[in-house]
């Protein structure tokens, strides 16, 4: 009956006013920063940071998880009704959501991508919770090895996520990863193309790649429609219900997406903005007419929105009980428990229990707020595509900037959204895919790092890929995929060219 | 043409006259001090008690303007760029200062030395190298004795190439007379979960992100480099005691201006932040992050920038490490 007692003692600390003052504007201030496209948790946590050294620890991380994971929640606002995403993740919600919200639905998938990170935050919270040694032990057994064999899937998964040609989505996933080359090396701090510009050093930005190619381009797209807005007719409460349909389609699939994101959110360093890509990946394989997805499948949405917001929840594990941030958000969070004089490792539980117990419960409690909040805030949102274009866009323009901007207190990144954005204007004038390419740039540079750890630790060896058993498996997988591909692959052109023939000889006899 | 001339002319005096004015009475507005590093990490912890305690102090607004990037560089130029009137300074770390100008050379784009008006040194972390648990050793005496009879067969694990982890463990081979690879890994979080996974054995790293898995069993720590040893591991040597004196160098945090500040303002600046520096606020505030406050006077900040480079750059050479 610890677990009783815990939560017991936990709420003692999340049911103060204070406490739950601060969890209430966390996850506020998340949820709006969340739809501003560029503006992310990243940007408004760095600017919070300094406000909560001077409030007590508990109430400091409260707030800034509650803007973390409550982030998750508005990311995808912008991508379904706008095409913009809200941070690089939500750019899976492109996908489906928007084509939804082109069928009028707009409504209905907001109020399902709620359902579906709530029913995610829930899977995470409670992985967290229940099981958070464990997995944490877990995660450390992911050696350089499997974390390339992981890579490999997602590479996988890439060439699943572009809708059109084949051809086209595998040349973009390899300009991804060529992309993801720039910057010093890992291994050797050589640097590479960086032209001179120090700026370079670390590598393209992911956020000013993903707003120029997703948020710019779009922009720059909708300049030359009309300037009418996107939806006149009165936003009904009916088409904002999801139909019955539309939910028993989502349950296994938003499942699904919590255990991805779960398992995905708990390594640490391999990034939740994976988990909602792998996702979607996975439902379009699983899917019986995958040819739906693109053109507004409800699971190529709520699995993804699902994945990404359990990762949310479990990226805290690596963080607190291993004092290792998962991302750079994390290691921010981290920083504010430091100054507080608490630093998170294996005895965080013991030590702080009114800290750590006290923040499980506050993400209860947030998430809980988070449903509120956000199912009446569907139709403002909806109605925000009644504005016309010639006041919306200049408004996103300046949230991109600022976002962009206010990661590194750097104008250089914002020349980079720009010219990305006139990158991805072309590209899509061309109907080159820009998700293959996102996604190919987050594993590019991933997959090179732990590939040529894995080697330098096994001095060159490359049967260590196949000699640990976890990295053989997801290997496996990978290979069984792919070949699974080339047969069906194979099998259908037999079948079209038997159908041709027949038609060829019916048509001759005719 | 002439009017323009005359103009410009008539700025530059005047903005002379008014870096001449604003000795006088500085500060008489906002001081911004740069960190070349995000927020919530060491450097930025210190700088923002700093600036806390200084806003007290002298009567004006000390901010913290985060500028992270690569590895400090372009921060450190932001600093070595700013106007020499006092109103931008900057942190200045054994990172950017020692270690990153000694790897990159010309190309980081400025001078240690000749770019920067070196103020104080505000505070001290001491650095510290433990081994997974696993490693069949208990100390430090052991652990060379391990490492000399399974050469190139350890791992050491690094926050990165060219990091303050690397050199550290560049310059314990070359003292230590041992041989290991180096694994360098993207930070130091990533780096920490190597070591507890036991994919390397062998860790160098700030004492605070190091310490709770320390204090939880899960690292052992074989030796500190700091002048003595530390509070929070009473049993630790440190590297000096076990004879590696070149690895004993705290990581530092120092408060630094573009070069050229003008004399009285660094005169102010200096007396005010070696008075907050040495109050018993600052020490308990720099307590929790593991640091100890240094305050030295500017000579003694520079010769420690001197030599650090020299010894870097002797390590580099003698190693034959290559960045490019």
């Amino acid at each position: 009956m610890d677990m009783i007692n815990n939560l017991a003692l936990g709420a003692q600390t999340a049911f103060t006013l204070e406490n739950l003052m601060f969890c209430f504007f966390g996850v506020t201030l998340g949820t709006l920063i969340g739809v501003l496209p560029g503006i992310g948790a990243l940007a408004a946590i760095s600017i919070l940071l300094p406000v909560t050294f001077h409030i007590p620890a508990t109430a400091a991380i409260v707030m800034l998880a509650g803007v973390y994971y409550g982030a998750q929640y508005g990311g995808s606002t912008a991508a379904i009704l706008l095409r913009l995403p809200g941070h690089p993740a939500s750019v899976v919600a492109c996908l489906d959501g928007y084509p939804m919200a082109q069928q009028g639905r707009a409504g209905a998938a907001l109020f399902m991508t709620t359902i579906a990170s709530f029913i995610g935050a829930t899977v995470g919270m409670l992985a967290l919770i229940l099981f958070s040694p464990g997995i944490a032990a877990i995660g450390l057994k992911f050696g350089p090895a499997e974390y390339f064999a992981l890579m490999v899937l997602g590479l996988i998964a890439a060439s699943i996520l572009s809708s059109g040609n084949a051809l086209r989505g595998f040349g973009m996933v390899v300009l991804g990863l060529l992309m993801g080359v720039v910057g010093t090396d890992v291994n050797t701090g050589v640097n590479r193309f960086t032209f001179g510009y120090i700026e370079l050093w670390d590598g393209i930005s992911l956020l000013a790649l993903a707003m120029g190619m997703f948020g710019l381009s779009e922009v720059v797209q909708s300049a030359n429609n009309d300037d009418a807005p996107k939806v006149k007719d009165k936003i009904t409460l009916k088409s904002m219900i999801p139909t019955k349909q539309e939910f028993r389609d989502s349950v296994f699939p938003m499942l699904r997406g919590s255990g991805i994101g779960s398992f995905l959110g708990s390594l640490p360093g391999a990034g939740a903005s994976l988990s909602s890509f792998m996702s979607y990946a996975v439902e379009k394989k699983v899917a019986k007419d995958p040819s739906r997805f693109g053109k507004g499948a409800i699971e190529g949405l709520t699995a993804p929105e699902s994945a990404n917001n359990a990762g949310a929840q479990t990226s805290f594990i690596p963080t607190l009980s291993l004092g290792i941030p998962g991302d750079v958000v994390m290691a921010l969070i981290l920083g504010a428990l430091i100054i507080h004089g608490i630093t998170p490792g294996p005895q965080l539980i013991t030590q702080q229990p009114d800290l750590f117990w006290g923040l499980m419960v506050s993400f209860i409690i947030g998430n809980i707020m988070l449903v509120i909040l956000n199912i009446p805030m569907i139709g403002i949102w909806v109605s925000l595509l009644r504005i016309p274009y010639a006041a919306l866009y200049p408004a996103i323009l300046v949230f991109i900037s600022i976002g962009v901007y206010s990661v590194n207190n750097n104008t250089f990144d914002i020349i980079m959204v720009f010219i990305f954005g006139v990158m991805g204007y072309f590209m899509s004038l061309l109907r080159w895919d820009a998700a293959p390419l996102l996604l190919g740039f987050i594993l590019g540079p991933m997959m090179e790092e732990h590939f040529r750890r894995a080697l330098l630790l096994a001095r060159g060896d490359i049967t260590v890929f196949i000699s640990r058993p976890i990295s053989a498996s997801l290997l496996a997988v990978a290979a069984l995929i792919i070949s699974w591909a080339i047969v069906s692959y194979c099998i259908n052109a037999r079948k079209r060219s038997t159908h041709k023939h027949t038609n060829a000889i019916k048509s001759e006899a005719g | 043409m002439v009017k323009i001339i005359k103009r410009i002319a008539t700025l530059t005096a005047t903005s002379l006259l008014a870096t001449q004015l604003y000795a006088a009475d500085y500060p008489s507005n906002t001081v911004t001090i740069i960190v070349p590093f995000g927020p919530g990490g060491s450097t930025d912890i210190v700088a923002r008690v700093l600036a806390e305690a200084l806003t007290n102090e002298l009567g004006q607004p000390f901010v913290v303007d985060n500028r992270g990037g690569a590895g400090g560089a372009i921060g450190a130029n932001a600093i070595a760029n700013a106007r020499p009137d006092g109103y931008t300074l900057g942190m200045g770390t054994v990172s950017t200062l020692v270690i990153n100008p000694s790897v990159r050379g010309a190309e980081i784009g400025y001078d240690p030395l000749e770019n920067f008006t070196h103020i104080t040194s505000v505070a001290a972390v001491p650095n510290v190298v433990s081994v997974n648990p696993n490693l069949p050793v208990s100390n430090m005496a052991e652990f060379l004795e391990y490492a000399r009879n399974n050469p190139g067969k350890l791992n050491f694990g690094t926050p990165g190439p060219g990091s303050l982890g690397h050199m550290m463990g560049a310059t314990t081979m070359h003292q230590g007379e041992i041989d290991m690879m180096h694994i360098p890994y993207q930070g130091g979080g990533p780096a920490l979960a190597g070591v507890l996974a036991g994919d390397v054995e062998v860790f160098f790293d700030n004492l605070p992100s190091s310490l709770p898995n320390i204090q939880a069993g899960e690292l052992l720590p074989l030796a500190i480099a700091n002048p003595e040893r530390v509070a929070e591991l009473p049993d630790v040597p440190t590297f000096a005691e076990v004879g590696l004196d070149m690895v004993n160098d705290p990581a530092w945090f120092g408060l630094v201006g573009p070069a050229n500040l003008p004399d009285d303002v660094v005169e102010v600046i200096y007396n005010a932040a070696v008075k907050v520096i040495h109050s018993d606020a600052m020490r308990e505030r720099l307590q929790s992050v593991s640091a100890t406050p240094v305050g030295n006077t500017p000579e003694e900040f520079r010769n420690t920038i001197e030599s650090a480079n020299a010894n870097t750059r002797f390590v580099i050479e003698s190693a034959e490490l290559t960045f490019d």
